[in-house]
């Protein structure tokens, strides 16, 4: 059974999204149950009712012509013997009304997400879903914290343009899977263990990697675009990262020559010193979920998607984001734009 | 006999292959394969007109490598067709990407990761390319590194994305009236769109017959893109055609190469517009009734029998030389208070 062809008509009826067939769909694939863990504002919520009414409708109403654009879309079975589809993408749309108090645009607005459904006996009864809220803030010009050390912008699709397409071939699968953990196994040797060269981050990274982070940390290009836009900031603040892993659970699964990881938090650690994202460090612990994808070419990771919620992790250390954004938009006029737009 | 495209679409994903991983070994190999010895190039400004391979890499390829030493070239569009005047065509759209360290065209380089949109045709005899019209997006690199001088645009300046669909490497023909089907939905829509503004309101252009209406209008940087009917309206056409009412009246002085392939549809010719600015409201520019060209190199994604997606690039630079106005030399303006210079290759602390 492939999941991810059985959940397409879910992903097409939000690609001209209208709320009466993908309230349908939803109904049809979610378990009544299912655990929906949304990143920041909405946190944990449960069934698809809760899922449309606290999570879509809000979006849609900002972006009537709202449209999912999946780039790709992938699935397996973790080590947990669990089923999942991996999607990554960005929601489009003219962004007309004000959402989560962001002020609209009036233009064309993306919004990456990557978002984990777990399956059982056909049905979802677990989301681990994040969307780059920030990069909306910031395309509204209403960003009200530390600008990026990296680029932003629409985060691409693979460069082989095959994301919706990966070749079911279960042993390429288990090697992609296999790259991603002998990566990250070196990769957190550092800086406990040793040098960035105990990485050995030219055995497992192309030199023309592309690493798509976060709208608040951006995008890095190269190896060297990597280690000075996040890695070289985020371990100085957090020297302690990939200790506690024994405490954390994640869900690895290949597909063809992508991987994928999701956990619901997989990542502990301390804001030991300055560097990171201009926050005060005062040894806050913090837990993370990063949802990332990998592109394999020959044997090296070419592109690697990542996303963790940067309003959850202000939070946790006791900054409200979006409270700051209103004391913003006491100097805006508030208020939304007639749909469509202007005279046509 | 019908004409074998894939073969010829296989000689440029040859080429293209020596761009993603871009040395200049190869894509020189590459380029001289491909092009005949007499093949014209048309550039954008102001790289301007050029003959056969070696031209093409010293002129375009060689500094861009330079500016950006891990240079990668990523496709999302390769189709072929023969046009009605029975050219055989490639077109490729994508973009040239990498690590933005050195001076290009006196740009300043960003350190970080820069984008700009390629669409290129590629005009085949006899198995090998004999003519290339490619616009490259300027002023979008311009404009990644703060350096672009002139109006702000109307629409959304953004790393166009390629089909939603994802498809656009791996066009085919369902069946064999396709081509046409997907050529002449284009020539139709356009067709109506030129009845406006002079036999009628926008009513006239029917775009809810042509247009799906959650479109998205790709257009070169300077102008933006536009989403939805009005988008596209609000952004682009009305400011255009506010300044230029005569688009569309100077027919027998250009040439245009349409073809289509599978849903998708495209369109080149150097030049193919002629209009005269008459009218304020277009990027700003003072109207001073001079009749310009423009080239328009175009694709459209059709879903469902209407257009979804449409890639838009004219040469804004050259645009701006035809009336007089040299956007480089402006640029070098600003440069005067900045720090001249590359930066290290690879980029900082490892």
């Amino acid at each position: 059974m492939i999941n991810k062809l059985r959940l397409q008509p879910l992903f097409d009826a939000m690609s001209c999204f209208s709320g009466a067939k993908v309230g349908e769909q939803l109904h049809t694939f979610f378990a009544a149950d299912a655990v929906i863990n949304m990143c920041q504002p909405w946190g944990q919520l449960q069934g698809p009712q809760a899922l449309y009414g606290e999570v879509y409708t809000g979006l849609l109403k900002a972006m009537p012509d709202l449209e999912r654009r999946d780039f790709i879309v992938m699935q397996g079975v973790c080590d947990q013997g669990a089923e999942w589809v991996g999607c990554a993408g960005n929601y489009v749309g003219t962004f007309v009304a004000p959402w989560l108090d962001i002020p609209p645009s009036g233009h064309l607005t993306y919004m990456r997400y990557h978002e984990f459904y777990r399956i059982e006996t056909g049905k979802i009864v677990e989301v681990q879903s994040i969307w780059d809220i920030p990069e909306v803030m910031m395309q509204s010009g209403a960003w009200p914290m530390v600008p990026a050390l990296g680029r932003n912008m629409c985060i691409p699709a693979p460069a082989t343009q095959d994301g919706l397409n990966i070749e079911t071939n279960e042993q390429l699968a288990q090697q992609s899977k296999q790259i991603v953990l002998d990566m990250l196994a070196a990769l957190v040797k550092h800086p406990s263990q040793g040098g960035p060269e105990v990485m050995e981050l030219e055995t497992f990274w192309h030199k023309r990697m592309n690493w798509y982070g976060p709208a608040c940390v951006g995008t890095c290009r190269g190896i060297g675009g990597f280690r000075n836009w996040h890695q070289i900031p985020f371990l100085a603040a957090m020297p302690d990262r990939g200790q506690a892993d024994d405490e954390l659970v994640f869900n690895f699964f290949g597909d063809g020559n992508y991987a994928a990881v999701t956990g619901w938090p997989n990542m502990k650690q301390t804001i030991k010193h300055d560097g990171w994202l201009g926050i005060t460090p005062a040894d806050q612990p913090i837990t993370m979920a990063s949802l990332d994808f990998w592109r394999i070419e020959n044997d090296k990771i070419r592109e690697n998607w990542v996303m963790f919620d940067v309003l959850d992790i202000y939070q946790q250390v006791g900054v409200d984001v979006l409270a700051r954004m209103r004391e913003f938009n006491k100097a805006r006029v508030q208020g939304q734009l007639a749909y469509p737009i202007g005279r046509v | 006999m019908m004409y074998d495209f894939s073969e010829i679409k296989q000689l440029i994903r040859q080429m293209t292959a020596t761009m993603y991983n871009f040395n200049e070994v190869d894509v020189r190999r590459a380029l001289h394969g491909l092009l005949s010895d007499q093949c014209i190039i048309h550039m954008p400004y102001p790289l301007g007109d050029m003959q056969g391979a070696d031209d093409l890499y010293n002129h375009c390829y060689a500094p861009l490598l330079a500016a950006m030493p891990d240079l990668e070239r990523r496709d999302w569009i390769l189709m072929s067709g023969e046009s009605e005047h029975g050219g055989i065509w490639v077109g490729c759209a994508g973009h040239y990407v990498g690590t933005f360290v050195a001076p290009w065209l006196d740009i300043p380089p960003t350190g970080h990761y820069t984008h700009m949109r390629f669409h290129e045709f590629y005009n085949f005899v006899d198995g090998k390319v004999t003519e290339i019209q490619t616009l490259w997006d300027i002023p979008e690199v311009m404009m990644q590194a703060k350096a672009w001088p002139m109006a702000p645009s109307l629409g959304l300046e953004f790393y166009i994305p390629g089909p939603a669909t994802q498809d656009g490497l791996s066009i085919s023909n369902q069946d064999a009236a396709q081509p046409l089907r997907s050529r002449q939905h284009v020539i139709d829509m356009l067709t109506h769109m030129k009845r406006h503004p002079t036999q009628g309101g926008p009513e006239v252009m029917a775009m809810d017959q042509f247009w799906h209406d959650r479109m998205n209008w790709y257009g070169p940087a300077g102008i933006g893109t536009g989403r939805g009917i009005d988008g596209f309206r609000n952004w682009h056409q009305i400011p255009f055609i506010n300044a230029m009412p005569d688009r569309g009246q100077y027919m027998n002085e250009i040439s245009y190469q349409f073809f289509g392939e599978g849903n998708y549809a495209a369109v080149t010719g150097w030049p193919n517009m002629i209009q005269t600015v008459t009218h304020d409201g277009w990027m700003g520019i003072a109207p001073s009734g001079q009749k310009i060209t423009l080239c328009s190199l175009d694709f459209w994604r059709i879903e469902n029998g209407k257009i979804r997606e449409n890639w838009v690039m004219v040469d804004i630079l050259d645009t701006y030389r035809q009336l007089g106005v040299d956007v480089l030399s402006r640029m070098r303006e600003f440069n005067k208070v900045r720090v001249e210079g590359s930066i290290p290759f690879p980029i900082g602390d490892r």
